[in-house]
């Protein structure tokens, strides 16, 4: 219960009648129409996208602000450049940080505060490091009970399934890591039945309290992190997929999970797998060649999923599962209020809140 | 003695399972079938290597009943769905979209089966420009290779632009030869969802994926792994 009036305080909305578009595509910054980028994370509000892989201007990790609109009320994206490296990711939940490793020398991990990336750009600086706990393919995640002034989350490196947890506190102007977490591995339970490596590409759930990976059979399983981080299956897809990304928690209902999958007549696509119901369907449209780089589609708190089509020239693609029929094409008819997103005037949710610290 | 069921587990209680079996047997004797995304809502599907290389039959279902099988060749797609427990042929589809590409010295699998027929290992290699790590972390399995006597053959994702792939892999200093792959076997194996994807193979038998990059002492566990599952199931 904490955990979701955790996300509903972060994000209040004025809600009008009006549905989001079932169906969006805005074009890439022209700078990235070159680069095929790597990473595609999305914002909570869908407002900001953080790329990796773009070598643009000395940066390499990129976000895209979509809250711009030119005077024909056309999204706009505008570029954010990064002082971050590598396939920096969110600390998932609220982004107030992001997670960025260094992999000259694997020396550190450096976490950076949202809104001071979104001001001061490349002259950023790392408010956080982590020597021991730095490593490629990581997932973080902030976990229930993390506030404004006292970040609490976990990352996860791949390898070995190494996990540690985090808090962190304002204190003389910069963060400290109150917690005495030290590095555990992640589902230790279920090692000796399975192998010491059997949690393949793993990524967190927005509240850092699941963990979906690839077993051994090359599945997609959802597993359920205990406090002692022993783990238990939730889900067992019976296929394999790109990473996930999980949606936000909500009362009463497992949720879903948007990932890219293969089927041989279909090809590359963007799917959602409702968890509740054991269901899957196709957002994406043979057109959007969802392979390689959206392959990592992302969900707001609001339920639109967004990928990153990899058609000529890319574009961002945004939709609403709920206007969707089963193979993504669009719903006829005007879209049913009851099912479909509404529009909200979100206040305050572009910038995390302040921590203090500026972060 | 009853025969055992060429069909996966979730589908031996078809209607007409015996025709099934007996259709199925045209392309595979015993397949090893692997579940792919469902491609429509209630609509299951299942994918096999079939006894001939670089052909692949995928089986659909849908609400347990009604069932397509699909032949996946180089040249063609076929399409069988079945009607009072008989195939009939349906429709004759072009060969996957990706087969269809015009590109110049692709690694085809007509290369792919004498390499994987010798008795030396190799190592396919599938990067893309779109995975930085599948073009920064490439020294780390080209090492491997040369300390467990590997060869190491990378192919470049297909949907990729070989200028794209020159410009993003000239950032990282890699000399390699830079080939698409035009190969059924890799596509149907899947997990190109993500590069780099690298399979062991040699002795006539493709190993289970390596998924994504590795620091070394893990990549060497896992290479010495399914060169040794390879030898043992070479030897029975």
């Amino acid at each position: 219960m904490i955990k979701i009036l955790f996300f509903v305080l972060f994000f209040v909305k004025l809600t009008f009648s009006e549905c989001v578009p079932a169906r969006q595509e805005i074009s890439l910054p022209s700078k990235m129409e070159n680069y095929p980028g790597s990473y595609f994370r999305i914002h909570p509000t869908g407002n900001y996208i953080l790329a990796s892989g773009v070598p643009i201007n000395g940066s390499s990790v990129v976000m895209i602000d979509l809250t711009k609109k030119n005077k024909n009320n056309i999204i706009e994206p505008k570029l954010i450049l990064t002082s971050m490296n590598n396939e920096a990711y969110p600390v998932e939940g609220s982004w107030k940080l992001f997670a960025s490793p260094n992999h000259d020398g694997w020396s550190e991990m450096q976490y950076y505060g949202f809104n001071q990336v979104l001001d001061k750009q490349k002259k950023a600086t790392s408010l956080f490091s982590d020597r021991e706990h730095n490593q490629f393919y990581h997932s973080s995640a902030e976990l229930p009970g993390s506030t404004t002034t006292n970040i609490k989350f976990r990352t996860l490196l791949w390898q070995k399934g190494l996990c540690k947890d985090y808090e962190l506190v304002p204190e003389n102007g910069k963060l400290v890591n109150k917690s005495t977490s030290k590095q555990y591995r992640l589902c230790q339970n279920l090692y000796s039945e399975n192998g010491d490596d059997f949690l393949g590409s793993p990524i967190l759930s927005k509240d850092g309290t699941e963990v979906a990976a690839r077993n051994d059979d090359g599945h997609a399983v959802i597993y359920k992190i205990a406090d002692n981080g022993d783990c238990s299956i939730e889900d067992d897809l019976g296929y394999s997929t790109s990473k996930v990304n999980f949606s936000y928690p909500k009362k009463d209902s497992k949720g879903q999970i948007v990932f890219a999958a293969y089927d041989p007549t279909g090809g590359n696509s963007i799917h959602i797998y409702d968890r509740d119901k054991k269901v899957t369907k196709k957002l994406s449209q043979k057109g959007d060649n969802s392979r390689g780089t959206p392959g990592y589609p992302g969900m707001t708190l609001d339920g639109r999923v967004v990928f990153i089509a990899n058609s000529t020239p890319r574009k961002i693609v945004i939709v609403d599962p709920s206007q969707l029929n089963d193979d993504g094409s669009v719903k006829s008819g005007s879209a049913d209020p009851k099912t479909c997103i509404q529009i909200a005037a979100q206040s305050g949710v572009n910038r995390t809140e302040q921590g203090g610290i500026g972060i | 003695m009853t025969m055992a069921s060429r069909l996966p587990d979730e589908m031996i209680h078809l209607k007409c399972q015996e025709q099934i079996e007996k259709d199925l047997g045209k392309y595979v004797q015993n397949p090893n079938w692997q579940r792919n995304v469902d491609p429509q809502l209630n609509v299951k599907s299942y994918s096999a290597p079939s006894d001939q290389f670089g052909r692949w039959v995928e089986i659909q279902t849908f609400k347990d009943t009604y069932l397509h099988i699909f032949e996946l060749s180089k040249t063609h797609t076929f399409q069988y769905s079945h009607k009072n427990c008989k195939y009939i042929y349906n429709s004759d589809m072009p060969a996957l979209d990706f087969l269809k590409k015009k590109t110049q010295n692709t690694f085809t699998d007509d290369e792919f089966e004498k390499i994987v027929n010798k008795n030396e290992f190799s190592l396919i290699y599938a990067w893309s420009p779109t995975m930085i790590y599948s073009m920064s972390e490439m020294h780390i399995f080209q090492q491997a290779c040369k300390k467990l006597g590997l060869k190491f053959i990378p192919v470049l994702d297909y949907t990729q632009s070989i200028e794209d792939a020159k410009n993003q892999l000239s950032k990282y200093k890699k000399d390699i030869a830079i080939r698409h792959y035009k190969s059924i076997e890799l596509e149907m194996r899947g997990g190109l969802t993500h590069f780099p994807v690298s399979y062991v193979v040699g002795k006539k038998i493709i190993s289970q994926k390596i998924f994504g990059a590795f620091t070394s002492d893990l990549l060497d566990r896992e290479m010495k792994k399914r060169i040794d599952l390879i030898n043992l199931r070479s030897t029975k």
